[in-house]
C-alpha cells in the first residue's frame, strides 16, 4: 500500500499540522511560526474551495442520472443542471460581477433562498394551533415559556402584556441561557476530545480512511 | 381546530402580513437595553478609527437583518474620518451589499458603476473598500486576523488594486481595528470573536438572525460580544435610534399582530384539545 494511503501518514500529518496552528494561537511566537500558520490555513481554504467543485460534480451526476432514469420530479432536475451550470459558465466566463451573473442572482437565488425561508411562517402559524399540547408537565412549561417569550418579542405585547417582559427575560437570560452554556461547553469539550481522538488516528472515518459498513441487506 | 384546513391559517397569515403592510399602524416600540449599548458603541467612534463590516449573510436571512444592514452601515458612515472594509464570508452576500451600497449612496462624479459609490461623504478607495468574499469563514478569519495583506490581497472583489488604501493607512492586523460587525445568518462574528476579540481584544458586534438570537445572547452577556442587534427586532429598534424609517420598522406591526394571531392560535388550539379529551373520556 501506498505511504500516502497509510493511516500512520495522515496522523503524522495531522498532528504535525495542528502543532503549528494551535501553539501560534495560545502563545507568543516567532514571526516564521505564525507566517507558516498563515500558510496552513491559506491552503486549507483553497482545499474547501476545491471540494466545493467535488460536491458540485457529485450533484450533476446525481442529476444527471435523475434525468435519464426519468425519476419523480426529473424536470426540475433539468432546471437544477441549467440554472447551476449558466452560473458556473456565466460566472466564470465574464466574471463575478457582470450584469448577467448580478441578474441571475437578484432573478432566482435571492428570492428562492427567501421565499424558502418566509414559509416557515406558515407552518409555525399551523404548529401553534396543533403542536403546543399542554398534555404534561414539560409540554405545559414549553408552551407558557413561549407565550411569556412571544408576547415579549411582539411589540403589542409589550403594550398589552407588559408584565411578560420580565419573565420572558428571566427566561431567557436565566434558563435558557444555562442551558444554551451547556450546549457551548459540551460542545468546546467534544471540540477538544475530536481533535485528541484525530491525533491519536481513532478518527480515521473524518479523513475516509474507514471503509463504509454495508448494511445487513447488502450482506 | 385539529380537522381545520391549514391552508385557512396559512391565508389568515398572508392576508394579517399584507394588510399591515399596506395598513401599518404606528405601534410602540421599546429599546432594548443591548441595542442601545450597540448603538452607543457605532455612535462613540472617533475620526482615524478602523471598522470592519462583515456579510455572513444569505438570501434567506437577508429579509430580516436588511434593516440593520442598511441602518447601521449609514449610520457608521456618518461618523467623521472612520474608516470601513466591507469583507464577506458567504457567497451570496456580495450582491446584497451592492444594494445597500446603491440605497444609501451615490455614483461618484465622473464614474457610472461599482464600487465608485460615495455614502455621506466617504470615497469609495479613500474611505472604505469594498474586498468581496472570501471563502473558508473561520481559516480565513483566522488568517486575516494575523495578516490583512495575505489574508486580503491586493485587488478589491471588482479587481481594482485597493492596496494603496492599506498602506496609507497601515492597516496590517487585527489590532488595526477599532470594532467588527457582523451580519450574520451563519456565525461569523463568532468566528471574528475567536481570532479577534479573544486574541487581539477587537470588539465586535454582531446583528443576527431569529435562530442565532439564544446563543448571540450568552456571548453578549458573557463580553463576547460587545453588542447585538438581534434579528428583525433589534433591527428596527435600530432604525429608531439611528432615526432611520424603513423595512424594519414598518415590519413591525404586521410582526406583533402576526405573533399575537400565534398565541391566539396556541390557546384555542389547547381549549379545543382539552374539549376533545374530555370528549373521549365521557365517551
Amino acid at each position: 500500500m501506498s505511504i500516502l494511503r497509510r493511516k500512520e501518514f495522515f496522523v503524522v500529518m495531522i498532528v504535525f499540522i495542528s502543532i503549528f496552528i494551535y501553539i501560534p494561537y495560545f502563545f507568543e511566537v516567532p514571526q516564521a511560526l505564525t507566517n507558516l500558520e498563515n500558510w496552513f490555513m491559506d491552503t486549507i481554504v483553497i482545499i474547501a474551495a476545491f471540494a466545493v467543485w467535488v460536491g458540485f460534480i457529485t450533484a450533476t451526476r446525481r442529476e444527471v442520472v435523475r434525468i435519464q432514469r426519468r425519476r419523480k420530479g426529473w424536470f426540475y432536475a433539468v432546471v437544477i443542471l441549467v440554472l447551476s451550470w449558466a452560473m458556473v459558465v456565466i460566472g466564470l466566463g465574464v466574471s463575478k460581477t457582470n450584469v448577467i451573473f448580478e441578474f441571475l442572482q437578484y432573478a432566482f437565488v435571492l428570492p428562492g433562498d427567501s421565499t424558502i425561508y418566509a414559509i416557515l411562517v406558515f407552518y409555525l402559524t399551523s404548529a401553534g394551533a396543533r403542536a403546543f399540547r399542554v398534555n404534561s408537565l414539560e409540554s405545559a412549561l414549553l408552551t407558557f415559556g413561549a407565550l411569556f417569550v412571544l408576547l415579549k418579542q411582539a411589540p403589542l405585547g409589550e403594550v398589552l402584556a407588559p408584565w411578560a417582559g420580565p419573565m420572558a427575560i428571566y427566561l431567557q437570560d436565566t434558563i435558557a441561557m444555562a442551558a444554551t452554556r451547556v450546549f457551548s461547553v459540551s460542545l468546546a469539550i467534544g471540540s477538544v476530545v475530536l481533535a485528541i481522538r484525530l491525533m491519536l488516528g481513532q478518527e480515521m472515518a473524518l479523513v475516509g480512511l474507514v471503509r463504509r459498513v454495508a448494511s445487513r441487506e447488502e450482506e | 381546530m385539529a380537522h381545520i384546513d391549514r391552508r385557512i391559517y396559512y391565508a389568515a397569515v398572508f392576508l394579517l402580513t399584507a394588510l399591515l403592510l399596506i395598513y401599518p399602524l404606528g405601534l410602540p416600540l421599546a429599546i432594548s437595553p443591548e441595542v442601545r449599548h450597540t448603538y452607543e458603541m457605532v455612535e462613540n467612534l472617533k475620526p482615524g478609527d478602523l471598522v470592519i463590516i462583515n456579510f455572513c449573510l444569505s438570501a434567506s436571512g437577508y429579509q430580516q437583518l436588511q434593516g440593520a444592514c442598511n441602518s447601521m452601515i449609514d449610520h457608521v458612515f456618518q461618523k467623521e474620518g472612520v474608516l470601513v472594509i466591507f469583507t464577506m464570508t458567504a457567497d451570496q452576500a456580495p450582491i446584497m451589499l451592492e444594494g445597500i451600497i446603491a440605497n444609501n449612496g451615490e455614483l461618484m462624479a465622473g464614474y457610472s458603476d461599482y464600487p465608485y459609490y460615495e455614502i455621506n461623504g466617504k470615497q469609495y478607495g479613500v474611505d472604505y473598500v469594498n474586498m468581496g468574499y472570501y471563502p473558508g469563514l473561520f481559516k480565513w478569519i483566522a488568517s486575516l486576523s494575523a495578516d490583512f495583506r495575505t489574508a486580503l490581497g491586493n485587488n478589491d472583489w471588482y479587481g481594482v488594486d485597493v492596496s494603496e488604501f492599506f498602506d496609507s493607512h497601515d492597516i496590517n492586523h487585527a489590532r488595526d481595528v477599532d470594532l467588527v460587525i457582523s451580519f450574520d445568518s451563519d456565525d461569523g462574528a463568532g468566528d471574528f470573536m475567536n481570532y479577534f476579540f479573544l486574541e487581539y481584544g477587537t470588539p465586535v458586534v454582531q446583528s443576527q438572525i431569529g435562530v442565532m438570537v439564544a446563543g448571540a445572547k450568552v456571548q453578549y452577556n458573557a463580553g463576547n460580544y460587545a453588542g447585538i442587534v438581534p434579528s428583525i427586532r433589534g433591527a428596527a429598534e435600530y432604525q429608531f435610534l439611528a432615526n432611520y424609517p424603513g423595512y424594519a420598522l414598518t415590519q413591525m406591526d404586521a410582526f406583533s399582530v402576526v405573533q399575537f394571531f400565534l398565541i391566539l392560535l396556541m390557546v384555542l388550539g389547547n381549549v379545543g384539545y382539552y374539549g376533545y379529551t374530555r370528549h373521549q373520556k365521557e365517551a
